[in-house]
């Protein structure tokens, strides 16, 4: 028979407060009486069951203590430390990378470069193509050019330097518009037009042709005394007693240049025809 | 840690304080879990009430041992209840979007207890009606909230432990014909 005692017993052994020669006994009882051995197993049966009732009976309890708690002020807010945390590291993060970005876009593109050594300048360098002011015309060439103002000077040696038989030389004064002088020029094998503010211009070139022919001659009197020499003497043609701009343009037999034809330092070439009367 | 080590034993007599100062502490925690992971308010209320109760039932249970900060296991404890809930509504590709750290537990708590339970929660309803409500009191202070005689006898006014001793023989031995008949 089952006593308050045994029940007691069982309790103690059920809550692990059996120990040494006690448990001992209590598990050889268990072995050899068949009732105590029944109350044991009934026990932890009835008390799994009071722990699973108790559970749910809590759990029903819980619940209408939350609705009060509920009602008397709720629960503190909630605050994450994790998700601040991670809050914290995406900023710190994007940061980072906008520092990073700022930095090499800084670094690739804004710094300022070192000053440079230039290298000094070698043969390679370009230079600037020289502007011809008249083109070298060619022996058979019997075009009218017209060559920009230079100084009178400037004209009458660049005749100079070209002219290879002052006999051939002749000019005419086309026209005289504005104070600037066209005349047209013709040596060796070459008709040119230039313009000049030098309104002797034609008489100073055909007294420099007519020096040089006297030059020649004199160089030659002295070895063929008994050859005659054929001379040319060299006359401007007539001037018009006033020099109309008007009456200048009717009589220019050549294409004339236009009117408004002003002091520039640089005029493009002009091709005209070949049917100039010389 | 002494702090921890009262909520541990308030727990263990299932101390209303305690439990409130849980509420008050930690639900706030569960119910943003429940609720970023696809859950309402009442699914937290859920969570929280079935968490205490596995805690109530592990802690009262003599080897165990808390070594991490009781809010991190309760988080944990809550976590594994909503997942398993979870899986169990969605599928087993549920996953969980953490907002504390928490631990990996044991199996126990992948189980929906009430669910493998019911059976005898069923077995225990019914035996329990044949009881007196005196000694429902004595059998679920004694073996479940683990008071002593002593606390037993103070708390339902008898005049010793030896009283409660005696009711609660008679008590057991009638449960036990109950749930065996």
């Amino acid at each position: 028979m089952i006593n308050e005692n045994d029940i007691a017993l069982i309790d103690a052994f059920i809550a692990g407060k059996l120990i040494g020669n006690d448990k001992t006994d209590f598990e050889m009882r268990v072995r050899s009486d068949l009732e105590f051995a029944k109350a044991v197993r009934q026990q932890i049966h009835a008390v799994e069951h009071l722990e699973i009732f108790g559970a749910v009976q809590m759990g029903a309890s819980l619940r209408q203590d939350m609705s009060q708690w509920k009602q008397q002020g709720g629960y503190k807010p909630y605050k994450s430390d994790m998700l601040a945390k991670s809050m914290m590291m995406k900023v710190i993060g994007t940061v980072v990378v906008l520092a990073a970005a700022a930095g090499a876009v800084w670094y690739f593109f804004l710094k300022e470069a070192p000053p440079k050594v230039e290298p000094l300048p070698t043969q390679e360098t370009e230079l600037p193509e020289p502007v011809e002011y008249a083109p070298e015309p060619p022996a058979t060439d019997t075009s009218v050019s017209f060559t920009e103002l230079k100084t009178s000077e400037d004209q009458i040696a660049d005749i100079q330097l070209n002219i290879q038989d002052p006999t051939t030389f002749s000019i005419i004064e086309l026209s005289a518009i504005d104070g600037v002088y066209t005349y047209q020029i013709a040596y060796d094998d070459v008709v040119k037009v230039i313009q000049s503010q030098d309104p002797d211009m034609d008489e100073r070139l055909t007294q420099m042709a007519n020096d040089a022919i006297e030059e020649n001659k004199q160089r030659q009197a002295p070895a063929k005394t008994t050859t005659p020499t054929k001379t040319t003497n060299i006359k401007p043609a007539p001037k018009p007693a006033t020099k109309p701009p008007a009456e200048k343009k009717e009589a220019a037999p050549v294409k004339q240049p236009p009117a408004q034809t002003k002091p520039v330092i640089k005029k493009p070439k002009e091709k005209v025809v070949n049917d100039i009367p010389y | 840690m002494n702090e921890e080590n009262n909520i541990v034993t308030g727990i263990k007599k299932g101390d209303s304080e305690t439990l409130h100062a849980i509420y008050k502490d930690h639900f706030g925690m569960i119910r943003n879990l429940v609720m970023k992971n696809s859950g309402s308010e009442s699914d937290a209320e859920d969570v929280f009430q079935d968490a205490l109760v596995v805690l109530f039932k592990k802690f009262n249970h003599s080897k165990f041992n808390l070594t991490v900060k009781f809010k991190t296991y309760f988080y944990s404890v809550c976590r594994n209840i909503w997942l398993t809930e979870l899986k169990k509504r969605g599928g087993k590709w549920a996953r969980m979007k953490d907002y504390e750290q928490h631990v990996e537990l044991g199996y126990e708590f992948t189980l929906n207890w009430k669910e493998t339970q019911e059976e005898a929660i069923q077995r225990m309803e019914q035996a329990m009606k044949y009881l007196g409500e005196k000694c429902q009191q004595i059998l679920l202070m004694f073996y479940y909230q683990k008071y002593s005689m002593q606390e037993i006898a103070s708390a339902l006014e008898y005049a010793d432990s030896d009283s409660v001793k005696t009711q609660k023989y008679k008590c057991i031995r009638q449960l036990k014909r109950n749930l065996n008949p």
